[in-house]
């Protein structure tokens, strides 16, 4: 890295603990005056697992019984296909909650029983399935943003709570829940403000100014790319686009066209949001027919997740100026405690380390744990007015629900790969050269949209 | 052999009507099961039959292979959103304009493809099809592109079908109006000759009827139809993608016809009820829905062309001609 | 103007041309002799590249896995004209086009059932990495492989049709069934063997792709369709009209790519359309 990237604002931004303090206190604005009182931790085997933020009031009411034995929980991921490999990481975490919780006596005394459908066989079509034929009491999961929209606007017809864990197109969130009131959504990742806005502060300084697109042709590629155009842009007005390259998605397992013709437009930087398989595909054509000698750099923001580096291993590319890869939540990332239980006890249970989504769907359960018990029912409106303003703990580290737009805020990392390959049930090319990135300088914030360190 | 197969005195006595009937009045208590999946199933099930009875016209009656119906289907679902969204909000005057565009499509349509035949019309029809895909895939300012276009409303000034109950019987009106319809049309005489083209086209211009003009008619009729079942569907679901267009949706109510039977009239109800229980109940159980429907496509093109309303009558005939013996 | 771009996208191209013509290759035999439109073809494309992937992992050899596999697809495909398409030969040809697609679900699921759902692949060999300058461009072997092997099937297949006994009875049968068997010419024999080496041909495809692009459900329904769209350009039953055709659609899927992304899928569907409106014989076919 040269000496002017290390001068750049990124330093500035700084790493480490003193970005989950900033994530903590609310990102932007001051937690709600009542989420303060008493911090209650919640214990899992083996230690704290999930600690929660309640109010005096709720701690006070006497101790709820619910109106049924077991809590049936829909998770929605992706089954078939290139997307699919996402799956059975979200589906073992959840596994794995779920059964700590049932060890450790249910949510307020019922069990809890998880039903996974493939969101890619018509996810509205699963999810009714899943409220009006499995009688689920919460809907969670869902990784294709493009599903996310569809399913957004039928929730108050389902009538259900939808914990959107791993889907990131900001419209979820800004739209659907903000300007349309939907507020059955709530979100525990963070949305694209990583894919376009965190990842324009990386691409401005690296020494590439002709940057060109190959983006999955649906919700999440579009705006990904829209944001990453508009926030470089802001932050550095000499680049160009030079080249924009749509490929279907779910599907495409060949990027040769895709690939030449951004090399024919003269590109030095390529921006992906391929993720799973297609991410994996694009990279490793992209190595073998030679596109990686000639371009100077590479973004994809879901290039670090578990399926991707397992899948191309040692193979994983490097690049002059870095291939740039993240993800929402990395393994190795926040050295906490709860952090390492979670991976340790996902490793040795399922012999991989976890994924992004792995966390999310983790979370997701806790989550709904931490939900019932402070609304003391299965109330739809005493479940909002839970989860809106809820802080937790949580392996990616604290995680703090906006009341506005029921956006978790938390702390993302992203980084370039490395010389260094190590081996946990596969071999992984690590990172180098990693930047945690506190909420402030990307995420985008209700009424205005603003992102506070960039549109000041 | 004197009980003859004569087609008049076959309607005279048709057992058909007792049939409609049946089952327009068992779909029309549904509701008191309170059920909200079964409600949902048995709406998948009258939108699918809208959409295979249009089908068949073409294909059991004309003797039209199409593998573009999914053009009409998403004309109709992607009109309706359109016009709801951008237009007038009501769903009822939605429906009504999905059924003007598919019309107006399939008189252009038709008139481009229906000089070629078999399996020149096939692809043609494909070809349009997989045409209107990658329009709604590609003209994303427009039609949401491959994210198609969610929140379609139900509500408007004329009918509110926001109620899951009322959707039901707004879908259970207009699928119980179609049948009627598309019966009394079945028995007309354009219904007979347009039959008849499926049997021998060859001999049809000895009728004083122009094949090309026959066909027309036929395909104005399965398309218009299919556009409003497509518009019902975009309704239901609530969320429409441009996969309604992709020619796998086309190939839905082709299988549906075939497994019910093509020469029947209510041979694609049968289909329909078929296909929506292999495809939601037994995938429930055990994801190998295309399996099962390729083995009973496979058995019945082998054994019964005539699909499982073939099985059937075969079976009561026998029943009742043995009866008549003793 | 540097050309090298625009000739880097022609290859490109040619690559998936020869993908598609090893679908359209088996479609135009089986339908030139059979008068089946085969709709099971690209299904049997990406078993080819399943079937790979399993003696690949046997035998952790690439080029044993493509002979083995397009043999495998071949019988799988002989296997099924047979017992399904053998005895409805007499009926309507519409049945018969319907018969194959229901071998295509039933492929299909089977396929998924044998190799679950998510997406395969089988490493390319290091010697096919080696890239070589062609017009200042580097190129990998690989492609080159995929390219020159469509274009050697074509030959071959021309050779085999124009030059054997076995391919004059094929032409035969391919112009009047009837006279071929009043010849003494075995017709059913003929349509075996036709039926084999059509889904030979893609097998062997499928095993060649699967060590660049995997192959998942699903990718069948889609690649069939740019098949059909070879064949009725092509018009259908015409092997050298199929080939060119191939590269026709290969080259310019890429180069719409290129210059006009955002209507790419459209063009290629209009091509379609208007080939079949004016030309429904083929652009190479005669009436």
């Amino acid at each position: 890295m040269t000496n002017e990237g290390r001068r750049s604002a990124l330093k500035l931004i700084g790493a480490g603990i003193v970005g989950l303090a900033i994530g903590a206190a609310g990102g932007l604005t001051l937690a709600p005056e009542k989420v303060r009182e008493i911090t209650v931790t919640q214990t899992g085997p083996g230690g704290a697992t999930v600690t929660v933020t309640e109010t005096k009031t709720i701690r006070e009411a006497p101790a709820a019984r619910l109106p049924k034995d077991t809590i049936k929980i829909g998770l929605l991921l992706p089954k078939t296909g290139v997307w699919a490999p996402y799956a059975k990481y979200g589906e073992e975490a959840a596994i794995m909650a779920v059964e700590e919780i049932n060890d450790t006596g249910g949510i307020l005394g019922a069990k809890v029983q998880l039903i996974v459908r493939d969101e890619l066989a018509d996810v509205v079509k699963q999810a009714r399935e899943l409220v009006e034929a499995e009688k689920v009491d919460f809907i969670t999961g869902v990784i294709s943003s493009g599903n996310a929209m569809r399913l957004g606007p039928i929730m108050p017809e389902l009538n259900r709570l939808f914990i959107l864990a791993g889907a990131a197109t900001h419209r979820a969130t800004e739209e659907l829940v903000y300007k349309q009131g939907i507020k059955h959504i709530f979100r525990l990742n963070v949305p694209v403000y990583y894919e376009g806005i965190l990842t324009a502060w990386i691409a401005k300084d690296l020494p590439v100014k002709r940057w060109a697109g190959i983006n999955p042709d649906y919700e999440y590629g579009r705006v990904s790319w829209d944001l990453f155009k508009t926030y470089l842009k802001k932050l550095r007005p000499d680049v160009e686009f030079v080249a924009e390259q749509w490929f279907p998605s779910p599907g495409t397992t060949d990027f040769s066209k895709y690939l030449s013709a951004v090399d024919a437009a003269g590109a030095e930087g390529l921006f992906t949001t391929a993720w799973a398989d297609e991410a994996a595909g694009l990279h490793r054509q992209a190595a073998e027919l030679g596109y990686y000698k000639k371009f100077k750099a590479a973004i994809n923001p879901m290039g670090y997740t578990a399926p991707v580096f397992y899948a191309l291993g040692r193979g994983y590319p490097q690049l002059v100026n870095g291939m740039w890869v993240g993800a929402r939540y990395i393994w190795f990332y926040p050295p906490t405690s709860i952090n390492k239980r979670f991976v340790d006890a996902y490793v040795k249970r399922w012999g991989r380390v976890p994924a992004y989504n792995s966390e999310y769907a983790y979370t997701s359960i806790y989550v709904i744990k931490a939900a019932i018990e402070k609304a003391g029912s299965l109330d739809l409106d005493a479940l909002i007015e839970a989860l809106e303003g809820m802080v937790i703990m949580s392996p990616v580290g604290v995680r703090w629900i906006r009341p506005e737009d029921h956006q978790a805020v938390h702390e993302s990392i992203i980084g370039r790969t490395s010389d260094e390959v190590i081996n946990i049930g596969g071999e992984i090319r690590m990172l180098t050269d990693i930047k945690a990135v506190p909420p402030l300088f990307y995420y985008r914030s209700p009424p205005d949209w603003k992102v506070p360190m960039i549109d000041r | 052999m004197v009980r003859g197969d004569d087609p008049v005195r076959m309607k005279l006595r048709d057992p058909l009507v007792y049939i409609i009937i049946l089952l327009l009045i068992s779909l029309l208590v549904i509701p008191i099961t309170r059920d909200p999946f079964y409600l949902y199933l048995s709406s998948l099930f009258m939108i699918l039959s809208i959409f295979s009875l249009s089908y068949n016209i073409l294909f059991g009656y004309a003797g039209l292979l199409s593998f573009g119906h999914a053009l009409f289907y998403a004309a109709g679902a992607y009109s309706l959103a359109l016009f709801t969204m951008n237009v007038l909000r009501d769903p009822f005057i939605g429906v009504l304009v999905a059924l003007a565009t598919s019309t107006i499509l399939a008189i252009a349509v038709g008139a481009l493809t229906l000089r070629h035949s078999k399996i020149y019309f096939a692809m043609l029809t494909l070809a349009f099809g997989m045409l209107l895909y990658a329009l709604l895939i590609k003209w994303r300012s427009v039609t949401g592109g491959s994210d198609g276009i969610a929140g379609i409303p139900r509500s408007g000034f004329i009918v509110n079908i926001m109620d899951p109950v009322a959707r039901y019987y707004f879908i259970y009106g207009a699928f119980a109006l179609i049948l009627i319809l598309l019966y009394l049309f079945h028995r007309s005489r354009y219904g007979l000759l347009i039959r008849g083209l499926g049997v021998n086209e060859d001999f049809m211009p000895y009728t004083g009827h122009s094949v090309y003009r026959l066909r027309m008619i036929a395909f104005i009729i399965s398309g218009s139809v299919a556009g409003v079942a497509g518009a019902l569907y975009a309704l239901l679901m609530g969320v429409i993608t441009p996969d309604l267009a992709y020619w796998t949706t086309s190939a839905e109510p082709l299988v549906a016809t075939l497994i019910g039977g093509s020469k029947f009239f209510a041979g694609p109800i049968l289909g329909s009820l078929i296909f929506i229980v292999i495809t939601t109940l037994v995938a429930r159980i055990a994801d190998i829905w295309q399996l099962m429907l390729g083995l009973i496509l496979a058995s019945l093109i082998l054994g019964s062309r005539g699909g499982i309303a073939e099985v059937v009558e075969r079976i009561w005939r026998a029943g009742r001609s043995s009866g008549l013996r003793v | 103007m540097d050309l090298s771009p625009i000739l880097n996208q022609i290859i490109t191209g040619l690559y998936r041309a020869s993908i598609y013509w090893l679908i359209a290759s088996g479609l135009t035999l089986i339908f030139g002799v059979l008068r089946v439109v085969n709709f099971a073809q690209a299904t049997l494309l990406v078993l080819g590249g399943y079937m790979a992937f399993t003696f690949y992992a046997i035998t952790g050899n690439f080029w044993i896995s493509i002979p083995l596999s397009a043999i495998s697809v071949g019988l799988i495909g002989l296997l099924s004209e047979r017992l399904l398409l053998k005895p409805i030969y007499k009926v309507e040809a519409t049945y018969q086009l319907l018969m194959t697609f229901a071998i295509a679900l039933i492929i299909n699921d089977l396929a998924k059932l044998t190799w679950g759902k998510l997406p395969v692949l089988v490493p390319l060999p290091d010697i096919l990495k080696i890239s070589v300058e062609i017009f200042g461009r580097s190129l990998i072997l690989y492609v080159i492989l995929i390219i020159v092997t469509g274009l050697a099937v074509y030959i071959a297949m021309a050779l085999l049709i124009n030059n054997t006994m076995w391919g004059l009875r094929v032409r035969a049968t391919w112009r009047r069934p009837e006279i071929a068997e009043s010849l003494r010419i075995n017709t059913s024999t003929i349509y075996s063997s036709v039926f084999f080496l059509g889904c030979a041909i893609s097998g062997m495809g499928g095993a060649l792709m699967v060590a660049f692009s995997p192959v998942a459900p699903g990718l069948g329904d889609f690649l069939i369709v740019s098949a059909f769209i070879v064949t009725v350009i092509a018009g259908m039953g015409n092997l050298l009209g199929a080939y060119i055709a191939s590269i026709i659609i290969g080259v310019s899927e890429s180069l719409f790519t290129l210059y006009l992304p955002e209507i790419d899928l459209l063009l290629i569907y209009l091509i379609m359309a208007i080939s079949l409106l004016l030309r429904p014989q083929g652009i190479f076919g005669e009436r």
